[in-house]
């Protein structure tokens, strides 16, 4: 993907939104169409040069009405699938969403977790990790048994792990260090 | 050995001595056979008479053609006579001394076969000993690389044991630790419950929190 037309997309995008003070609802309706694009089958359909320019905006006509988006949002997706630009919405959604937090000075979080957190720790961790990078976190919940207990948290390209998974890990290469004289 | 030449001048001189020889002789050959004549003319007219002493004539005509015929030969004869015992008394010396030096140098060469010959059973036994000693170290210098290689792939043998050893070793412990650790997992997993999770995510945020000052990026 190409990052460069991404970020000029996003960056045009962001200014429509933010004369209308729309930034945050724009990205909320970039991230729902997003996960509607994610499936492989109807990204395939909409970025490929061999389905027609009618065809295209016809499809994409249906997804946007199943998703009630706002004037903006189906304008900017109309212009994609002009450009057939479509292959490329995912990167644009990410790049928006990085320029709408740093306009709002806030800062994304995925915290994956191997049993769903509780709301006060969550809060507490939301806490520290603002502390940590000094702006508003919002934090992003995932859900993954294979860290076995524990947690881990991405943020800024800083992952900081505290999983049982990685000290078992840490334990079996101590134990084999150990045991080597 | 010294050839005559056909043409060479002791032929030369050889003819005309023998052609004066031959002109003398036919010059006095008439005279001879007149007084040859003369003498039995005289001899038969004194036939039955007593013998009496011969007249002046018949001595001096004699001597005449003695003398003509020495002086002659002493003019023309004996000077071709002369030049060819001198040339033939060089010729010889010549001879004599070219082979006086061919012998001198046969000589020569027999003494340095002999001497040769002499010091060839030394040279060829100093030959043998130099092969043999030169094989004899070549065959202790191949010794010493066999037993050298022998001791470098024996080294070497030992060292790939050594480290397949080791490598073995690693291995089993690696899959030991790894195998604990993924037993232990399944046992805390199977024991982890949302308290251990609350707790987990408590300690997490005590050492964040105790980590807040820092931070400076990198998986931590």
């Amino acid at each position: 993907m190409n990052g460069a037309v991404a970020k000029r997309y996003a960056r045009a995008l962001i200014a429509a939104a933010g004369e209308g003070g729309k930034v945050d609802e724009v990205a909320d309706e970039l991230r729902r169409t997003a996960a509607w694009l994610a499936d492989p089958e109807l990204a395939h359909a909409l970025g490929s040069p061999m389905l027609g320019a009618k065809a295209r905006g016809d499809l994409l006509g249906q997804v946007v009405s199943s998703l009630s988006l706002s004037g903006l949002v189906r304008d900017f997706l109309a212009v994609l699938g002009e450009k057939g630009r479509m292959g490329e919405f995912a990167g644009i959604q990410r790049a928006y969403e990085a320029m709408a937090d740093e306009a709002a000075g806030r800062v994304r979080a995925t915290v994956r977790s191997a049993q769903p957190i509780a709301d006060a720790g969550l809060a507490e961790l939301a806490g520290v990790l603002e502390k940590i990078a000094g702006r508003k976190v919002v934090p992003t919940v995932e859900i993954d048994p294979a860290l076995i207990g524990g947690l881990t948290v991405e943020m800024q390209g800083t992952v900081y792990d505290g999983s049982v998974r990685t000290q078992l890990e840490r334990l079996a290469r101590t134990m084999a260090k150990d045991t080597a004289g | 050995m010294t050839r005559i030449h056909a043409r060479s001048p002791f032929v030369a001189r050889a003819r005309g001595i023998a052609a004066t020889a031959l002109a003398t002789a036919l010059l006095l050959l008439p005279l001879l056979a007149a007084a040859n004549e003369e003498g039995e003319a005289a001899h038969g007219a004194a036939g039955g008479e007593a013998h009496h002493a011969p007249s002046p004539s018949g001595l001096i005509y004699p001597f005449i053609n003695f003398a003509l015929y020495s002086f002659i030969l002493w003019k023309y004869a004996w000077p071709a006579v002369r030049d060819y015992l001198s040339d033939r008394r060089a010729n010889t010396v010549t001879a004599l001394e070219a082979a006086k030096n061919v012998k001198a140098e046969a000589e020569a060469l027999k003494k340095e076969y002999d001497a040769k010959l002499r010091t060839l059973e030394a040279d060829a036994q100093r030959a043998r000993a130099e092969v043999l000693a030169t094989a004899e170290l070549e065959a202790k210098n191949l010794v010493e690389q066999a037993k050298k290689s022998a001791e470098r792939i024996r080294n070497d043998a030992r060292l790939v044991a050594d480290e397949e050893v080791a490598r073995a070793r690693r291995e089993l412990r690696e899959e030991g630790a790894a195998l604990v650790a993924k037993l232990a997992g399944e046992i805390v997993s199977k024991q982890v419950g949302p308290a251990d999770q609350a707790r987990f995510v408590t300690e997490f945020v005590t050492r964040a929190r105790s980590d807040a000052g820092r931070t400076t990026g990198g998986s931590r």
